[in-house]
C-alpha cells in the first residue's frame, strides 16, 4: 500500500456555498492525496466539511477553487456527462440512510447498479458477499436497517468500483448492526481491494482504517497513519 | 409608509403556493376553462333570451301565424270573434324568383310581404336599419332583409328584377329592414339557411296585390292573443271563424320556423352550459386532490407543530383550505373574465345568424353564482378529504416521518420473472401498481382531455356527413325547379332537351299535416317517380327504399313522434286548401337528418291529392360545366317559379358554418389541450415528487439525467397508452350524450365520430404529454441529489 500510486490528489481545494446571499466556506485549502487501495476514514464533527469533501471525491459536486486529480485526469474540470461516466465506472456509494429504491427487491436493487457497467460482480454473488442472499427477494420495507445497509453495500461493490465512498454508513444503526456492517466493508476491502473512504463523526471507526484524517472548520487538521488496524468485530462504542 | 405585517401562517401559505406554482397554474387553467364555458353559455342564454323578449315585445311578435287561401280583406274581421284576441294583421305573402341587376344570374328566391297600410303597425313591425320606412316608400320600391343584403352586399338604390304574376318587374331597394318574424331567416322546408339566395322583400300592399292580381285580398294572417297558452283551443277558433277550407295552416309560436330555430339554439346552449364545465371541473377536482395529497405529505411536521402549539382542528384545516380557496378562486376569476370576453365573441357570431335590432351582451349574475358554486364544488370534492385528514392528524403521529412506500410481490412479478424487464421498467410497472387510484385517476384525467376533444371535433365530421347524406346520397340532382300550377307533362321533355341536362324527373312536394289520434305533425310530403334516381330516400343501412304502392314512407323520427309502428295507418292532409284527408298505411321507414319528411309514389300523390297530371316540380341532373347556362335559361322561362342550384346552397352553408365552427373548434382544442397538459403535468409532478429520492440515487449510481427521467416518462407513456382507448371511448359517449342533448325533431346530426377525430384528439394529447415530459425532464436535471439522499426517509 505505501508504494501504491496516488488515486486522488487534491491541491488547495476550497468550496463556498452561496446560500440566499450569504457565502458559507465549507472547505478551506484542502491538500490531500489518497493512494489506490487505501482505506481512509475522515473524522470530524458536524459542519467540519467532511461530507462536502466526500461529495467532491464522488463527483457529486465541483470545487470552488483548487484542483482535484483522479489518476491522470483533472476531476475538477469534468462536465456533467463526464462526471456521470466517472460515477458509473469508478465509484460505489454507501449512504447513512441506505437509499434503496423502494420499488425494487434486494437483488433488483443490486441489478440496478450492475446493469450499467461492463463486467460487474453477479448480483447474487454480491449479495452473498454481504450475507444477504437468503433475503434477495425482499423489498426494502421488508428488511431491517442493517440488512438494508448491507444490500446498499452489495449494490455499491457489485460494479467492481475502484473507489467505495461511505457517508456515515453506521450512523443510523445500533452498535451491533453497525459493527456487522463495518465488518462487511472491511471484508470487501480485503477481498477486492477498492480504495475506501468512510466519513464519520465516530472516532472509533478510525481504528479499522489505514489512515485517519481529522477535519475541523473546513480544513484537515490532522492526518495520521494507523499502524495498529483492528478488526471491525472488535470495535465498541 | 404603511408597513404590512403578515401573519406567519399567511406567509407560509404564500410560500406553499409558490412552491407548487406550476401545479396550481395547471389547476387554475382547468378551472378557468370550465368556468368560462359555463359563464359564456349562461351569459349567452341571458343575452339571447333578453334580446328576443324585448324584440318580440317592442315589435309585437304575433302569437299565431295563419296561411289561408286568398280571402277578401273584409273577411279578416271575422277572426275578431275569437275571444281574447289582441291584434290582427292580414297581409299578402308571395314567393317569387328574382335577380340582382348587375350581378351573376344566380337563381334567387324571395318571400314578398305586403301589409295593407292600416294594419302596418299592428303586429310584427318592420324595423328599418337603413333607408326609408314602409310608409315613406313609393311605387316599385322594396325593403330588403338585412341578412340577405349583407350576404349579397345590396345597397340602397340597387335594382331587383322580380318575377311577379308572370311578368318581370323592376324594383328599387329603398331600405334594409328586419322583423321579429324573420329573426332567423330560412325558407320553409329548406333544412339549412341560404342567406345568399333567399330574401324577404317588403313591398307596398297596393303594388304587390296588383302585380299578383290579388287587390283587396290577403293570404296570411298574423294574430296576437292575451291567452297564448290556450294554443289548441284558439287554433280551432281561428279555423272556425274563417270560411270552411280557407285555413291552410295555423302555427303557434313554437311551430313558427324562426322562433323554433331561435329557441332551439337557446336550448342547445343549456346543454353546453352543463357538459363541458362538468368535464373540466371533474379534472380540476382530481388535480386538486393530487396537489393537496402532495402538500399534506410534505407538511406532516408542520401540521404536528401547529397542532402541538395549540392550533385547533378548525384553524389547521382553515390554513390548508385557504390553499384550495385561493387556487379555485383564481381559476374562477380568470374563467369569469375569459368567459365574459368569449361571451362577446360568441354573441357576435350569433348576431350574424340571428338578426336582432341590437344584441348587447348581458351580464348574468346567476351565471356568476353558478360559476362560484361549481368551482367551490370542484374544490370541495378534490380537497375536502385532504384538508380533513390534515386537520385531524394527531400530532404524535404527524411528528413521525411517513413510513416508506411499501411494495409487495404481485402477479406482475411472477409474469415479469419470465421476461427480462430490466430495473427501470420494473420501477415503472411497480410505480403504476403501487398507486392504482392515482394511476387510474391520471388515466381518467388524460382520457377526459381526449374525450372532450373528440366531443368538440366530431360535430364537423357529423355535419359533413349530413351534407353528404342530404345533398348527395338522397338528393342527387344538381338543380331543382318549381313550376307554376298547370304546367303540362311535356315540360319534362323540354327540360331534358336543355344543353347538358342528363336526366330530369318530375316530383311533387307539399306541406301536409299527418295525424294519428291526438298526435299531429306538419311535414313536407314528397311524391316521387317509381324509378326515381335523383331524389332517392334511403334506410338506416343507406340502401335505397322503394316506396310500396298505396303507402307512405315516414322517417324514424315521425314514427316515434306519432307513436306508430310499421303498417299502421296515418291521416294525411295537404295544407293547400284542398282539404282532402287520406288514410294511408305507413309501410316503409326512411332515414333523414333535416326537417320532417314523408314520401309517396308520384302516382299515389297525384291520385289522392291532384286532379290532373300537371307538373309542379322537377329535378335535373346537369353536366357540371353546363349548370350556369341551364340556370340562366331556366330563369328566363315564365312558367318556372323558383330555381335552386344545389352546389350554391352547399357552398353558402359551408362558408357561413365554417367560420363559426372554426372559432368553436379553436377554443375546444385550446381548452382540451389545457386539460391534457394540466392532467399529465400534475401526474408527472407528483410522480417526480414521490420518486425523487430514487431518481437521485440513480443519478449517483451513474445513470444520466435522461436515463433517470425514463422512469417518469415511461410511466407517462404507459398512462398515455392506456388513456387513449379510454379517452376515445369517453369521447364517443360524450358525442352520444351531446347528440342526444342537441338533436331536435327537425334537426339532427348522427353519432358519427370519424377516425381522424380520434387520431387528432389522441395526437394533441400526446403532444401535451411530450411537453409535460420535457418540463419534468428539465426538473430531473436539476435534482439536488445530495440533499435528497441525505434526508431522512
Amino acid at each position: 500500500m505505501p508504494n501504491a500510486p496516488d488515486l486522488y490528489q487534491l491541491q488547495n481545494v476550497s468550496k463556498v456555498f452561496h446560500l440566499d446571499g450569504v457565502d458559507v466556506q465549507a472547505l478551506r485549502g484542502i491538500d490531500l492525496s489518497i493512494r489506490e487501495g487505501e482505506f481512509i476514514v475522515l473524522l470530524g464533527a458536524s459542519g467540519s466539511g467532511k461530507s462536502t469533501l466526500l461529495n467532491l471525491l464522488g463527483g457529486l459536486d465541483r470545487p470552488s477553487g483548487g484542483m482535484i486529480h483522479y489518476g491522470q485526469k483533472m476531476l475538477s474540470t469534468f462536465d456533467d456527462a463526464q462526471l456521470t461516466r466517472f460515477r458509473r465506472e469508478e465509484l460505489g456509494f454507501v449512504f447513512q440512510s441506505y437509499n434503496l429504491a423502494s420499488s425494487l427487491t434486494a437483488i433488483e436493487n443490486v441489478r440496478l447498479a450492475t446493469e450499467i457497467v461492463v463486467d460487474p460482480i453477479p448480483a447474487k454473488e454480491a449479495l452473498e458477499m454481504v450475507g444477504m442472499l437468503d433475503r434477495m427477494n425482499h423489498f426494502p420495507s421488508q428488511l431491517s436497517g442493517g440488512e438494508q445497509q448491507r444490500v446498499a453495500i452489495a449494490r455499491a461493490i457489485a460494479k467492481r468500483p475502484k473507489v467505495l465512498l461511505c457517508d456515515e454508513p453506521t450512523g443510523a444503526l445500533d452498535v451491533g448492526t453497525g459493527v456487522r456492517v463495518l465488518s462487511v466493508i472491511q471484508e470487501i476491502h480485503q477481498r477486492i481491494r477498492p480504495t475506501i473512504v468512510i466519513i464519520s463523526h465516530n472516532a472509533v471507526i478510525g481504528e479499522i482504517a489505514d489512515r485517519v484524517c481529522y477535519m475541523s472548520d473546513g480544513k484537515i487538521i490532522r492526518d495520521e497513519s494507523n499502524t495498529q488496524r483492528r478488526l471491525a468485530s472488535e470495535l465498541q462504542w | 409608509m404603511v408597513k404590512i405585517i403578515l401573519k406567519p401562517l399567511t406567509i407560509k401559505l404564500g410560500r406553499d403556493l409558490w412552491n407548487q406554482r406550476f401545479q396550481c397554474l395547471a389547476i387554475v387553467a382547468i378551472v378557468a376553462c370550465g368556468i368560462s364555458s359555463l359563464f359564456t353559455s349562461r351569459c349567452l342564454i341571458t343575452t339571447l333570451k333578453t334580446a328576443m323578449e324585448q324584440y318580440y315585445t317592442n315589435e309585437r311578435f304575433p302569437d299565431f301565424f295563419v296561411k289561408t287561401v286568398p280571402l277578401s280583406l273584409q273577411q279578416a274581421s271575422r277572426v275578431e270573434k275569437v275571444p281574447s284576441l289582441s291584434g290582427i294583421q292580414p297581409r299578402l305573402v308571395v314567393d317569387a324568383s328574382f335577380s340582382l341587376s348587375g350581378q351573376s344570374h344566380d337563381p334567387l328566391i324571395a318571400k314578398m310581404v305586403a301589409v295593407p297600410k292600416v294594419h302596418e303597425e299592428t303586429l310584427n313591425c318592420v324595423v328599418v336599419r337603413q333607408g326609408m320606412s314602409l310608409s315613406e316608400m313609393t311605387s316599385n320600391q322594396v325593403l330588403v332583409s338585412g341578412v340577405f343584403a349583407e350576404a349579397r352586399k345590396v345597397k340602397i338604390g340597387d335594382e331587383l328584377q322580380v318575377m311577379l304574376g308572370g311578368k318581370q318587374v323592376s324594383l328599387e331597394v329603398a331600405g334594409i329592414a328586419i322583423a321579429p318574424e324573420f329573426l332567423f331567416q330560412m325558407r320553409d322546408g329548406a333544412g339549412v339557411p341560404d342567406n345568399q339566395r333567399y330574401a324577404i322583400l317588403w313591398m307596398r300592399y297596393d303594388d304587390l296585390a296588383s302585380a299578383v292580381s290579388m287587390s283587396g285580398y290577403f293570404n296570411s294572417l298574423l294574430l296576437a292573443t292575451r291567452t297564448p297558452d290556450r294554443s289548441e283551443l284558439i287554433k280551432d277558433q281561428i279555423t272556425q271563424s274563417l270560411p270552411t277550407d280557407a285555413v291552410l295552416v295555423v302555427e303557434n309560436r313554437s311551430e313558427q320556423i324562426s322562433h323554433r330555430y331561435t329557441t332551439n339554439a337557446i336550448d342547445q346552449l343549456y346543454s353546453i352550459a352543463i357538459m363541458p364545465p362538468v368535464i373540466f371541473l371533474s379534472v380540476a377536482a382530481f388535480l386538486i386532490y393530487i396537489a393537496m395529497s402532495r402538500l399534506i405529505k410534505t407538511e406532516r411536521q408542520n401540521i404536528a407543530i401547529l397542532r402541538s402549539f395549540g392550533y385547533s382542528i378548525f384553524e389547521t384545516g382553515q390554513h390548508y383550505a385557504l390553499f384550495i380557496v385561493i387556487v379555485v378562486a383564481s381559476g374562477c376569476l380568470v374563467g369569469t373574465v375569459v368567459g365574459w370576453i368569449l361571451a362577446h365573441q360568441a354573441t357576435a357570431v350569433y348576431a350574424s345568424v340571428y338578426r336582432f335590432p341590437s344584441l348587447p351582451v348581458q351580464f348574468d349574475p346567476w351565471a356568476l353564482g353558478y360559476s362560484i358554486a361549481a368551482a367551490a364544488a370542484a374544490g370541495l370534492l378534490g380537497g375536502g378529504l385532504s384538508v380533513w385528514k390534515a386537520a385531524t392528524l394527531a400530532p404524535a403521529i404527524a411528528l413521525r416521518p411517513e413510513p416508506p412506500a411499501s411494495y409487495r410481490a404481485t402477479w406482475i412479478d411472477r409474469v415479469a420473472s419470465w421476461i427480462n424487464l430490466g430495473s427501470l421498467n420494473r420501477m415503472i410497472v411497480r410505480g403504476i401498481l403501487r398507486w392504482p387510484v392515482r394511476t387510474g385517476l391520471g388515466i381518467l384525467g388524460i382520457a377526459l382531455g381526449i374525450g372532450s376533444m373528440v366531443m368538440g371535433g366530431y360535430t364537423q365530421g357529423a355535419i359533413q356527413y349530413v351534407i353528404d347524406f342530404e345533398f348527395f346520397l338522397t338528393r342527387r340532382y344538381d338543380i331543382m325547379v318549381q313550376m307554376k300550377e298547370g304546367t303540362s307533362e311535356s315540360a319534362i321533355g323540354e327540360l331534358l332537351r336543355l344543353p347538358g341536362v342528363l336526366a330530369c324527373e318530375a316530383f311533387e312536394s307539399e306541406a301536409c299535416k299527418i295525424t294519428v289520434g291526438d298526435r299531429q305533425r306538419t311535414v313536407i310530403l314528397y311524391g316521387l317517380q317509381d324509378d326515381a334516381q335523383l331524389v332517392c330516400p334511403v334506410d338506416d343501412d343507406l340502401k335505397p327504399v322503394s316506396i310500396p304502392p298505396q303507402s307512405v314512407a315516414l322517417t324514424a323520427e315521425l314514427f316515434e313522434a306519432l307513436q306508430v309502428s310499421l303498417g299502421d295507418s296515418v291521416e294525411v292532409e295537404l295544407l293547400n286548401g284542398s282539404n282532402k284527408i287520406v288514410n294511408i298505411p305507413a309501410r316503409a321507414q326512411v332515414s333523414d337528418y333535416a326537417g320532417l319528411n314523408a314520401y309517396l309514389s308520384l302516382n299515389d300523390f297525384r291520385k289522392w291529392f291532384r286532379n290532373d297530371k300537371s307538373v309542379r316540380g322537377a329535378c335535373l341532373q346537369v353536366q357540371t360545366d353546363h349548370i350556369d347556362t341551364v340556370t340562366r335559361m331556366l330563369n328566363q322561362r315564365p312558367k318556372i317559379v323558383a330555381v335552386t342550384v344545389k352546389s350554391k346552397a352547399i357552398e353558402n352553408f359551408l362558408e357561413t358554418d365554417s367560420k363559426n365552427i372554426l372559432l368553436f373548434r379553436f377554443f375546444n382544442m385550446l381548452f382540451s389541450s389545457v386539460i391534457g397538459i394540466g392532467a399529465v403535468y400534475s401526474i408527472a409532478s407528483i410522480s417526480l415528487f414521490e420518486r425523487q429520492r430514487d431518481l437521485a440515487l440513480m443519478r449517483v449510481l451513474g445513470y444520466s439525467a435522461n436515463e433517470t427521467g425514463r422512469v417518469l416518462v415511461g410511466e407517462l407513456i404507459v398512462m398515455m397508452v392506456l388513456a387513449i382507448p379510454v379517452g376515445c371511448l369517453s369521447g364517443y359517449l360524450f358525442a352520444c350524450l351531446a347528440t342526444w342533448m342537441l338533436n331536435t325533431e327537425t334537426q339532427r346530426i348522427p353519432i358519427l365520430v370519424q377516425p381522424d377525430v380520434y387520431i387528432a384528439s389522441s395526437l394533441v394529447s400526446c403532444v401535451s404529454c411530450a411537453i409535460s415530459a420535457f418540463i419534468i425532464l428539465r426538473r430531473v436535471h436539476f435534482l439536488d441529489c445530495i440533499a435528497l439522499l441525505k434526508s431522512k426517509e
